[in-house]
């Protein structure tokens, strides 16, 4: 590293050759140089120099920090730096100065040249590895809007087909009607094209045209094969539902009277009853959609009758939080919502001062690893939920 | 403080005319880069050493995209004053 080193005798000796001064003045002028710059520097905090850079002080702020041995805060007290940054020239000058260097023992200019392109080729070399993972990537999606459109052509088809087998297994077979076509015609685009894509890439690159014949029977049975699932899907869903209908149309009447009966007994308001049975009301005498919600509901409507307290809802609280400071989970909230139903229409606007009933909730309820009380939950939740978009 | 101001300071200090101050100092710039160029580095007196420091190729990657690149080993002019004058700048 000695040779790599210009020292200062010898940048005064190249100084004073070059100008044409003696070599005392270049000295003189180095040595004040340096002196001044400081002194500049303490000063006005920044000397720029034509052709070579600028200087700057730098103060760094003090900042707080642990003793590593012992472990105790202490306080770095703030300094000031040199900063040099060189001007944009001889930045560009010296970025490849090393290479230049090695070069310049053996063959002086033509080999930096070449060592750059060296370099070049193994950048785009490494490039190329890292970015070919992408690259593929944008192949097939040029090839996919083809294939879908193969898709949509051998969707058609099995439409007809597919009622056929569903009608065979109906005990019901008005109602299934109804729902099936509808409901397979939504989810094709979406399910069918789900399996059929991780496929794909693989595929283009076999341009064979008799295996593509292959692949494309297959697409198609594999289309068959998923709107014949999602019928039979679709089919049991809605026979479950319509049962579950038949059954709650009975429990109604009973189910109806038993809730307006607690929300006497706890600590009520008369205008909130009058709310709850007025929207109870409605729902009977409105049209058929709203009806099949109620009789989604009621027949797993829940009665609290122990209460913890009663809370009135103060400006920075919200039902989760209540939820965590009583049942140790924010998930619980929508039974708070569900046992206050009568008196919050939405959950995030909740009028400060309303009593909030917090009842208590059975082992079974808290326990989400029963289904059916996870059940509950999820549906109390979307309930809750719609209650918030009002 | 700019170029100018320097170099009327330094005649002023040394008794020289600003021309031939001016001219000691483009010459003695040249000088500098041309030996920093050459990858030495330069010792000054009293002030510290230019170097040039190797920045080793790195892999960065993009926050957004996860994309990976390549930046290549660059080589930096770094300034590293005397620890005299950094002691000295340190408080002021």
């Amino acid at each position: 590293m000695a040779n790599n080193k210009l020292t200062w005798t010898e940048l005064r000796r190249l100084l004073a050759s070059r100008a044409g001064v003696k070599e005392s003045e270049a000295n003189a002028f180095l040595s004040t140089l340096n002196e001044q710059l400081i002194e500049a520097l303490k000063k006005d905090k920044q000397v720029k120099i034509n052709g070579l850079g600028t200087f700057r002080l730098q103060s760094v702020a003090p900042r707080r920090s642990v003793s590593v041995s012992s472990g105790q805060e202490m306080t770095i007290e703030g300094y000031n730096k040199i900063v040099f940054t060189p001007e944009s020239g001889v930045k560009e000058l010296v970025i490849n100065a090393p290479v230049a260097a090695k070069n310049a023992d053996a063959n002086e200019e033509i080999n930096p040249l070449k060592k750059l392109g060296d370099q070049a080729e193994e950048i785009v070399d490494i490039l190329a590895d890292l970015g070919q993972a992408p690259k593929t990537e944008k192949e097939p999606k040029e090839e996919k809007p083809k294939k879908k459109i193969v898709k949509k052509k051998v969707v058609v088809k099995p439409q007809p087909v597919t009622p056929e087998p569903i009608k065979i297994e109906e005990p019901e077979p008005v109602k299934v009607e109804e729902p099936g076509p509808v409901k397979a015609e939504e989810p094709k685009p979406v399910e069918i094209a789900t399996p059929v894509e991780p496929e794909k890439p693989a595929k283009p690159e076999q341009p064979e045209k008799p295996k593509k014949k292959y692949h494309f029977l297959r697409d198609t049975l594999i289309c068959v094969i998923c709107l014949l699932l999602l019928l039979l899907i679709g089919y049991f869903f809605l026979r479950n539902q319509l049962t579950s209908l038949i059954n709650s149309i009975g429990k109604d009447k009973p189910v109806q009277t038993e809730l307006v009966e607690p929300k006497a007994q706890q600590t009520d308001t008369l205008p909130a009853n009058i709310e709850g049975t007025s929207n109870q009301s409605r729902t009977y005498f409105e049209s058929d959609t709203v009806l099949k919600e109620t009789e989604k509901e009621t027949p797993k409507e829940i009665v609290y009758d122990n209460l913890i307290t009663t809370e009135p809802m103060h400006e920075a609280s919200r039902l989760t939080w209540m939820a965590k400071r009583y049942y140790g989970s924010k998930d619980y909230w929508p039974y708070l919502y569900d046992a206050n139903k009568d008196r919050i229409t939405n959950p995030n606007k909740i009028t400060v001062g309303t009593p909030i009933r917090v009842p208590k909730l059975t082992a079974e309820q808290m326990d989400t690893t029963i289904e059916s009380s996870r059940l509950t939950l999820h549906r109390l939740r979307e309930e809750a939920e719609a209650a918030c978009k009002k | 403080m700019l170029t100018k101001d320097l170099i009327s300071l330094i005649a002023e200090k040394t008794g020289l005319s600003k021309k031939k101050v001016e001219q000691l100092l483009t010459t003695n710039n040249a000088i500098l880069r041309e030996n920093l160029m050459a990858g030495k580095a330069i010792q000054m007196q009293g002030l510290g050493t230019f170097e040039i420091k190797e920045r080793k190729e790195r892999t960065i990657v993009h926050p957004r995209t996860g994309e990976r690149t390549l930046v290549p080993s660059k080589s930096q002019l770094v300034f590293r004053p005397v620890t005299n004058l950094k002691e000295e700048l340190k408080k002021i």
